[in-house]
């Protein structure tokens, strides 16, 4: 590798991988390092990169205040798995499918009654019902 | 007395058969680091702990997914934290009605915790919070986790090459705005 594209390279490399040889691709790390020692320059690209790789290291190193694990695993086991594969993208747009094809001859002609849980449901509006009824899941809002 | 260390590998054959005790385990090691990336990446802790409990969910409910031919538990559970985090960020816009952006908090750290900061990680860390969310990702997998190129590109679903680009944007946006913060006044 000679010429404008070895240079232009190892600028891509120190760019984008930061100043730390030791983190540039393997099969490139020779041509960029020798690149680096013939090319002033890119010298002062990587030692450039060099202060801003310290100064992201420190950022992803400032301590995160722990969290609970014990209660996050608990939390995460609170719905049990068989519903949530029902509720997944899949099983929702099936259980709609079948719901439709059960509805679908069924034409009311007379009065219906008020079902026993719509009664409870207090609401100013059909759309606030519709929130107390159903929130769908981000999987049943993409199948919706 | 041999105590013998299991490792996410086998837990999580564990997990997938519905093992309550592994899957607790497994969090037990997979927390710490997944709670690191998701707050680099969302940029706040609340934010982050949420992103967190959605993929802890996803662990529990979709281990028999998980291809060990594809890479470690680890890199996995990664990629979850962050497409939680990402995916969340992508709804925040959705949702969100224009008036409401007067009334949202800023990325900024509180003024409290900056405070308690070096000047220098003060202005890096508001800089970081003006990157995208893909480009927080990205540093804080390759440079914060030491994450291979092809690992953060997994973790993002997109190319190594695409990674590289991602990364260089990133760092570049961050020197042009470190380069343009003015320098602090101190007292001392």
């Amino acid at each position: 590798m000679t010429g404008f594209y070895f240079y232009a390279r190892a600028a891509e490399i120190i760019a984008a991988y930061g100043g730390d040889p030791a983190r540039w691709p393997d099969d490139e790390r020779a041509n960029a390092l020798a690149a680096v020692s013939i090319n002033p320059e890119l010298r002062t690209a990587q030692s450039a990169a060099a202060e801003l790789d310290a100064d992201v290291m420190a950022w992803s190193q400032t301590p995160v205040a722990p969290g609970n694990a014990i209660a996050a695993a608990t939390a995460a086991m609170r719905v049990p798995r068989t519903y949530l594969r029902w509720a997944s993208g899949t099983g929702l747009a099936a259980a709609i499918a079948a719901s439709l094809i059960v509805l679908a001859p069924v034409h009311r002609t007379g009065p219906v009654a008020p079902v026993a849980v719509a009664a409870r449901i207090v609401v100013s509006d059909e759309s606030t019902a519709f929130t107390q009824v159903f929130t769908p899941t981000p999987d049943e809002e993409q199948v919706l | 007395m041999l105590h013998i260390v299991e490792t996410p590998a086998t837990l999580i054959v564990r997990v997938a058969a519905g093992d309550v005790r592994a899957f607790t385990t497994l969090v037990g090691q997979l927390h710490g680091s997944g709670l690191r990336i998701a707050t680099r990446v969302a940029g706040d802790r609340a934010e982050a702990e949420d992103a967190l409990q959605g993929a802890l969910t996803r662990l529990w409910t979709e281990a028999g997914r998980f291809d060990p031919a594809k890479g470690s538990v680890g890199g996995w559970f990664r990629r979850i934290v962050v497409n939680q985090c990402l995916d969340r960020r992508r709804r925040l816009k959705l949702v969100a009605p224009i008036e409401a952006a007067a009334n949202v908090a800023s990325d900024f750290p509180d003024p409290f915790a900056s405070a308690s900061a070096n000047a220098r990680a003060r202005r890096v860390d508001a800089a970081m919070a003006m990157l995208g969310p893909r480009q927080r990702a990205a540093i804080t997998l390759f440079h914060g986790e030491g994450a291979s190129m092809a690992e953060v590109a997994a973790a993002l679903d997109t190319t190594p090459k695409a990674v590289e680009g991602l990364l260089a944007r990133a760092r570049s946006e961050l020197s042009r705005l470190l380069a343009s913060d003015r320098p602090e006044t101190r007292d001392e």
